[in-house]
């Protein structure tokens, strides 16, 4: 590998799924989403191992930790299907979704914009 | 209508009971995800943002009244009480659970549907004209045909893992209803100088990333000869399409790189191969199967009303409401004293294609009272009741309002088709059905839409083009720029007889920018149209985009 390659390599983190087709990089503040293996139901990924409903009760993490997490939530095919990385900001009531893909997870976290009765309340 | 045998019943039985196998052995844990997604895509079972979405396949969209009950059942003991239509004239459950699929799929089963390849890399659901069997422009019913592609195309061995899908659409009229120039493989039936009935066969058209318009490749094809022509063209693009990039793997890309002439001739080398093979090509039918299926295609035994019009015509005289929906929803039929009715799914703040469970219930009721038992989904997101009596007209028109099913909007520029967009979808980088519903709400005025005419208006939530947005006579096409969501405008599109890829005008407009950039183009059209019977498509086609783009841009 050539030395700008590695330097690449070294100051910039490879891209990594951001949902759909979205790509990002695994920079900043991090969840792990999916969806549940039997109701298709966005899940989040806990700091207990455990899948929730709510986006406040998710695990937030940067960096190796963040990949770690992402690991532990792919080897459990059992209730998550297609987990990855989402971007979060710190809130006083729990993460929030951020960066490129923000509107994509404000709808897979509060419904489809167009049909309020099927909003998720927590 | 085709009525399964009991082949078509054991195939469909024992898919059903194979998913349901598989189903159990993904959560046993037996199945990885990896192993079980293609197995679930070639049952229709997608996973969507929020859950899952089983899309189920209308045959050339026609549904028995029965048919039309069990997708009700299915929206309401299955999903959340509504399905919707797509542009593949299919229907679409967006909340369905795994455990629950194959139940539904025994639901489907059991009144002879399915939703076997409607997904993945197969020959998808032929559609058609919703008219056909109904309207007097045809020279033959296109279904007939649809359903001889039907039967050898599905899990056809050879053709069930193309480099990409695959979409036919087959049309017997001249006005095309069908969009058939923007199909993978397009047929207009039409008749030879000598008289004789066959098809013009059009390949590489298509919408996405790069939308083309098809090619003719054979200007009259003996229709005894279509499966064995299909075949040759399809093996020639299993043999060379390309699989090493999924963006370049539809035929379109294919006929453009080889050339048309070079494709053809392939084609036409690899069908004479066939046709060495065997009378008939090995696969062509023969002329007791033909006319086995098409005997189910004779259609009710309508006896002429010469009353029904001068009836109907009493009728609209004393209420306005009814006389302006039979202006725009009520088509004319072969038969005299009946009418072709257009039941308009597009009713203002609705999400474009929707339908209740209860009102499918509704339709199927009106469809054995009026219709004939018949139903049909279109290309634009609508249901048709194809062959209603005149006289029955206004009694229909009273349930169906009743029932909000009574929109007067059939061609109108409220009648838009607009994908599920990133309200549903995984793929969409931004929202198509509010878009949809904000521009309802500002042409929201039956007297100005009726002035405005026939505009048809698409939108798609991403370049993957499912709203057909290229084919919009003004076309939406949502794009991300750093997280926000802009809309980049076509004109000029169609999908009609004169097909035409739409031209982009600029550069994309923010989404409270977009109703009122339309709302310009609109009142720029009013003024420029040489009267009330030019339509936008004809006024753009005689001054070009500029006048458009100027009014477009006026105020952004």
């Amino acid at each position: 590998m050539s030395v700008t390659a590695l330097k690449q390599n070294a100051s910039e983190p490879k891209k990594i799924s951001a949902g759909g087709v979205k790509k990002t990089k695994n920079i900043g503040l991090k969840t792990i989403t999916a969806n549940d293996l039997m109701t298709g139901e966005v899940i989040y990924f806990t700091s207990e191992g455990t899948w929730s409903m709510n986006l406040i009760n998710a695990a937030v993490a940067e960096g190796e930790r963040a990949m770690a997490l992402l690991d532990k939530a792919l080897a459990d095919e059992a209730r998550a299907v297609g987990p990855y990385l989402m971007d979060v900001d710190p809130g006083a009531e729990g993460p929030r979704p951020a960066g490129r893909a923000t509107l994509r997870e404000t709808i897979r976290r509060a419904g489809p914009t167009i049909h309020p009765e099927f909003g998720k309340v927590y | 209508m085709y009525q399964y045998d009991r082949i078509d019943k054991a195939i469909v039985q024992s898919r059903v009971d194979e998913f349901r196998d598989q189903v159990a052995r993904r959560i046993s844990g037996e199945l990885t995800e990896d192993q079980f997604k293609p197995l679930r895509l070639m049952n229709g079972l997608y996973l969507q943002l929020h859950a899952y979405m089983l899309r189920v396949a209308i045959p050339y969209g026609t549904l028995s009244s029965a048919q039309l009950h069990a997708l009700a059942k299915l929206g309401r003991d299955y999903d959340r009480g509504y399905g919707h239509v797509t542009t593949r004239q299919n229907m679409q459950f967006n909340w369905i659970k795994l455990s629950d699929v194959a139940d539904a799929l025994q639901l489907l089963a059991d009144h002879d549907m399915h939703a076997i390849q409607t997904s993945g890399n197969t020959i998808r659901n032929t559609t058609t004209d919703p008219f056909a069997g109904a309207t007097a422009e045809e020279i033959e019913d296109p279904r007939v045909w649809c359903e001889v592609i039907r039967q050898w195309s599905t899990l056809h061995p050879e053709f069930s893992f193309l480099p990409r899908k695959f979409k036919i659409a087959v049309t017997a009229a001249k006005e095309d209803r069908a969009a058939i120039q923007v199909h993978d493989i397009g047929l207009q039936l039409h008749r030879n100088a000598d008289g004789e009935t066959g098809f013009q066969v059009l390949v590489g058209g298509g919408l996405g990333r790069s939308p083309y318009i098809g090619e003719v490749i054979r200007d009259f094809l003996p229709k005894e000869y279509l499966l064995s022509y299909l075949e040759a063209i399809l093996r020639v693009y299993n043999m060379h399409g390309r699989r090493d990039n999924m963006y370049k793997a539809r035929i379109k890309i294919l006929v453009n790189e080889m050339g048309v002439q070079a494709f053809t001739t392939s084609v036409e080398k690899a069908w004479q191969s066939l046709q060495a093979l065997a009378p008939g090509g090995s696969v062509d039918l023969p002329a007791a199967e033909r006319v086995r299926i098409a005997s189910f295609f004779n259609g009710p035994d309508l006896t002429a009303d010469p009353h029904g019009e001068a009836a109907l015509r009493e009728s609209r005289a004393d209420h306005r409401e009814l006389d302006r929906w039979a202006g725009v929803n009520l088509h004319p039929h072969k038969v005299e004293g009946y009418g072709i009715v257009s039941i308009s799914l597009k009713p203002v703040g609705k999400a474009p294609g929707d339908i209740t469970s209860d009102q499918m219930d509704i339709l199927a009721d009106l469809a054995d009272q009026y219709g004939r038992g018949e139903i049909r989904t279109t290309h634009d997101q609508n249901m048709v009741l194809p062959h209603v009596r005149l006289a029955d007209i206004p009694a229909l028109y009273k349930s169906l309002r009743a029932h909000d099913l009574a929109t007067p909007n059939a061609g109108r520029i409220t009648d838009i088709i607009a994908c599920p967009g990133l309200d549903y979808c995984n793929l969409a980088n931004t929202r198509s059905i509010p878009i949809a519903n904000q521009i309802q709400d500002r042409f929201n005025d039956l007297e100005r839409e009726e002035e405005i005419g026939e505009l048809k208006i698409k939108i798609s939530g991403c370049i993957n083009a499912c709203g057909h947005h290229h084919v919009g006579h003004i076309g939406i096409l949502g794009v991300d720029k750093k997280g926000e969501e802009y809309y980049q405008v076509t004109l000029g599109g169609a999908a009609d007889s004169q097909s035409a890829i739409g031209t982009i005008v600029g550069r994309g407009l923010s989404s409270d920018q977009v109703v009122d950039a339309v709302d310009r183009m609109v009142g720029r059209y009013l003024l420029l149209r040489h009267d009330a019977n030019e339509k936008f498509i004809d006024t753009f086609r005689r001054l070009g985009a500029d006048p458009f783009r100027e009014a477009l841009y006026a105020e952004a």
